[in-house]
Formats: structure tokens, sequence, C-alpha cells
């Protein structure tokens, strides 16, 4: 079979051997793949900066028996300003491995792939630093922009357990939520989830801005805190119940929101059965 | 199908267990030691016991050593204000490879890795604050691999230190030597120009 050509990001890479390693990729044809990169550990190789996380890149992949083989490196883009900025760093980071959890081996997704790209040169941002608030914003939209793109959109409008319509008119009236039905409640089903809690109108209308919010401009969104921590809060639930395992950067991205002082104790992802 | 007798499948078993050793290496080095002369069986296996009774991490910097400190930290002619922080000890034998460096190391063994959930504290970072605030160090160099692993180490490291007010400094990422500018590739030039040097 002849080579194929693929347009990737790199979400992971793990060492293999002496010199290689292993790259799961995310490309726009040819969804999530895993190739061989051949003598990627060696210093100055051109496969040891491309085979990193966050590069973006032309790739030339051979056949191989067991695992496919990257044959040629074009580097579009190393996203290499995400690598000296530890805020940045810890949501790239998460970034890749939820883009790596929600999706499918070898089943196209050119519009993840676009949303992944993006939202890791809105964190990059080129030479505007932006704070963890500004970082987190992006994150949020990159969060409920996948799991509309997979299927698995966040109810704001109907109750998500009957379908029946809910106003956010009463910006004074909270509704039920559940992350686990997936989104909003009627005050008739508050009690069909065990996991429902109160939000605010500006919690629903947040998160429905941002399913169609320009990646762009997501980190000058300026969110309350309190507003930012509730819409957190009901996207990190909404994951968890969507994907088979934790995701291991969370843990690291919390300690670094805890340094930039918009984590708060108590605030934590783990999740607790029955809670 | 034809199976290894019992002593050979346990031998080939244990070598598999090696980093960097697949299957087909295992059964090589196998037979290589089943043709090899008792005597030189015995040493090797001396020399996995012995390695695994004598050896310890030194009790200041976490290197390899056979005694309570290792030589690096014993050696009254090393600066023992500056501390070169590594991930492994293997680190330590390329820097001073170069003979360019007269201080002392701390091993982190490891590096911070969100995406296998290494954090800090999995690694010697309280030990190193504790040097810093006892030993009378003024300068940390931070000599991380260029990964996104090793950056996110160094990156921690320098904010954590920074209040503590010692010297913080990263090694430079630039070009390989001997290599050509337009073969670079992108990461490596971006770095080389971020840590650019006045001259
Ligand atoms: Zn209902
Ligand atoms: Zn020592």
């Amino acid at each position: 079979m002849e080579p194929y050509a693929a347009l990737a990001i790199v979400l992971r890479r793990r060492d293999i051997g002496e010199n290689d390693r292993i790259v799961t990729l995310l490309t726009s044809e040819y969804g999530k793949i895993e190739a061989a990169a051949r003598g990627s550990r060696k210093a100055g190789a051109r496969a040891a900066g491309a085979s990193e996380p966050f590069t973006e890149l032309n790739l030339r992949i051979a056949h191989g028996r067991r695992l496919d083989v990257v044959i040629q490196w074009h580097v579009i883009n190393a996203h290499g300003h995400l690598r000296s900025n530890l805020s940045q760093l810890a949501r790239a980071s998460y970034i890749c491995e939820v883009a790596e959890l929600f999706t499918i081996d070898h089943d196209p997704c050119p519009a993840v792939y676009d949303l992944v790209s993006g939202s890791l040169s809105a964190l990059e941002s080129g030479f505007i630093e932006h704070d963890g608030a500004g970082l987190d914003c992006v994150v949020r939209a990159f969060e409920v922009q996948l799991v509309e793109i997979q299927g698995y959109a966040i109810s704001t409008r109907a109750c998500s357990h009957c379908g029946r319509a809910i106003s956010l008119d009463h910006l004074d009236a909270r509704s039920p939520f559940s992350p686990m039905l997936g989104g909003v409640l009627c005050s008739a089903c508050r009690y069909r989830a065990s996991d429902a809690y109160s939000v605010s109108p500006d919690v629903l209308l947040t998160i429905e801005r941002l399913k169609t919010q320009n990646l762009g401009n997501a980190a000058d969104l300026r969110l309350d805190a309190t507003l930012a921590s509730e819409v957190g809060r009901c996207l990190r639930w909404f994951l968890r119940h969507r994907c088979e395992r934790e995701t291991k950067a969370a843990t690291f991205l919390e300690l670094i929101r805890h340094d930039e002082g918009l984590e708060r104790d108590g605030d934590s992802i783990q999740y607790r059965r029955g809670d | 199908m034809l199976h290894h007798a019992k002593p050979l499948a346990r031998l080939i078993g244990e070598l598999g267990k090696l980093p960097g050793i697949g299957p087909k290496s295992a059964q090589r080095m196998a037979y290589h030691i089943l043709r090899s002369s008792a005597s030189d069986v015995q040493a090797l296996a001396e020399a996995l016991l012995e390695v695994k009774e004598r050896i310890r991490f030194c009790a200041e910097c976490f290197n390899f050593s056979e005694e309570e400190t290792c030589s690096v930290c014993r050696d009254p002619r090393r600066n023992a204000h500056v501390v070169c922080v590594v991930a492994e000890p293997r680190d330590i034998m390329a820097i001073e490879r170069t003979q360019e460096y007269r201080g002392l190391y701390h091993v982190l063994q490891g590096l911070v890795s969100p995406r296998d959930g290494i954090m800090p504290e999995m690694l010697r970072v309280r030990e190193l604050l504790q040097r810093i605030a006892t030993r009378g160090i003024e300068e940390v160099i931070v000599a991380t691999n260029p990964t996104v692993e090793g950056d996110t180490t160094a990156l921690y490291l320098a904010k954590l230190l920074k209040p503590v007010g010692v010297r913080v400094t990263l090694l430079a990422h630039g070009l390989p030597v001997g290599a050509e500018l337009d073969y670079a590739d992108p990461a490596t030039l971006s770095s080389a120009l971020q840590y650019r040097r006045e001259l």
C-alpha cells in the first residue's frame, strides 16, 4: 500500500526501545491514530521536536504490519510558546488528554481536529499573555464544543429527563442541573437525578454562549469568578460522566489553578460515587 | 509449537522485563548466557546482586551512591552554593562529561508529567526545598530534557523557587551543535530564539 498524507496534532507520545517513540495523533482525515516515530529520541533528529505533544504537522505515514510508521515530518505549528508558560502548558496538556478520551481510533473528525488546533492556538495567543481566568474560558469553550461535536450536547433549554421546555427568562430563578442526565431539569423532574444541584440562569446562558464562542476571543471573556467556577463545575461533572476515566492532567491543572488563586479548596475534581 | 525448557523460559521472561528488551532480544541474550562459561555467568549474577545490595540513594542529592552521601556531595572542591537539578542519575553522568560544571546536583527521580499523573509531590521536590533552606544554596540550575515534561518540571520549579530568593536558571534549549539552521525543526528554533543570549 502507498504511504498516505495526514494533517495531524500530536496528542501524546510514549517511549519505546532505545531511540523510538509511539505517537498518538489526532488527524483530520483518519481520526485518532497511533504511529511509530523512529529515531525520535536522538538529540537533533527532526522527529525529536516534531513528535512532541501539541505539534501540528503534515505527515507522510507508511502502512506497517503492526503499527504505521511516520516517514516524513513537516511541522506547521510547533505551538512552542505554550511550552514557556506553565499556565498555558497545564491547560494544553488537559485539552490533549480530553481530546484523546473523546475521540475514537480511525473515526474521521475534522471538526474535532479544528477545535483542538484552534484551542491550542487560543491558549498560546501570540504575544499577549492571558491570565489563568482567561485561559480557563478557552478550556470551557473547548469542552462545550467538543461534547457538542461528539453528540453529547448539554441541555440548557429543555429538561434533560422529560424534554419539557425551560425558560431562562426569570433571571433570579435557579434550575436543577444534572451532569449525569446531561443538563438542566424541570422542577417536576428535579428528584430524578441523585447528582442534581441548582444553577443560576447565567450558568446556562454562559454554556449556551460557549457553544458558538469564537475560540480566538474566548480568553477575553470576562466571566465573574463565581460564574466561572459554577460553569467549570457543570462541565467537569458532565465530562466525567461521559468518559471512562478521570483525566490525569486535570490533577496538575488543579494544582496550577490553585497557585493562580482560581481553585478553591473543596472544589476538587475527585469523583465520589453517589455524589 | 516448540517450547523452551522451563529454566530457559524463565530467564527469557526475566530479561524481557528490562526496558527496551523485546521478546526477540530477550531470547538472544538468554542464548548468549547459556553459551557463556560458568564463571562469566557467575560474575554477571554476582554483579546483579551486588548492585542491588550496595547501591543506594545519596541522602543529600539522591544520586546513586555506595555510601550515605555520593562522591560528588563529599568532594570538598565542588561549589556547594550551586545545585543543578536533573531528572535521573544518568543526567549527572552526561553533565559531568562536559567538565563544565563544578557545583552539586539534585536528582528529582523523574519529571512532572500531567498526562501520566506524575505530580511534583511524587518527586524529590520537598527535599530540594529543604536543601535550599538549610544548605546556603544561592543558585539552582534546572537541567531537564527539552520535552513537554522537562519544560513543565522546569517552569514549575522556577515558579516554586521564585519566592525562596535563590537565583533560578534553565538550560538553554538551542540548536544541536553541527546542525544547519534550515534543517532545524521549528520547536527547536523557536526555543533557541526564546533563550538567545547577549553577545
Ligand atoms: Zn422534566
Ligand atoms: Zn549526593
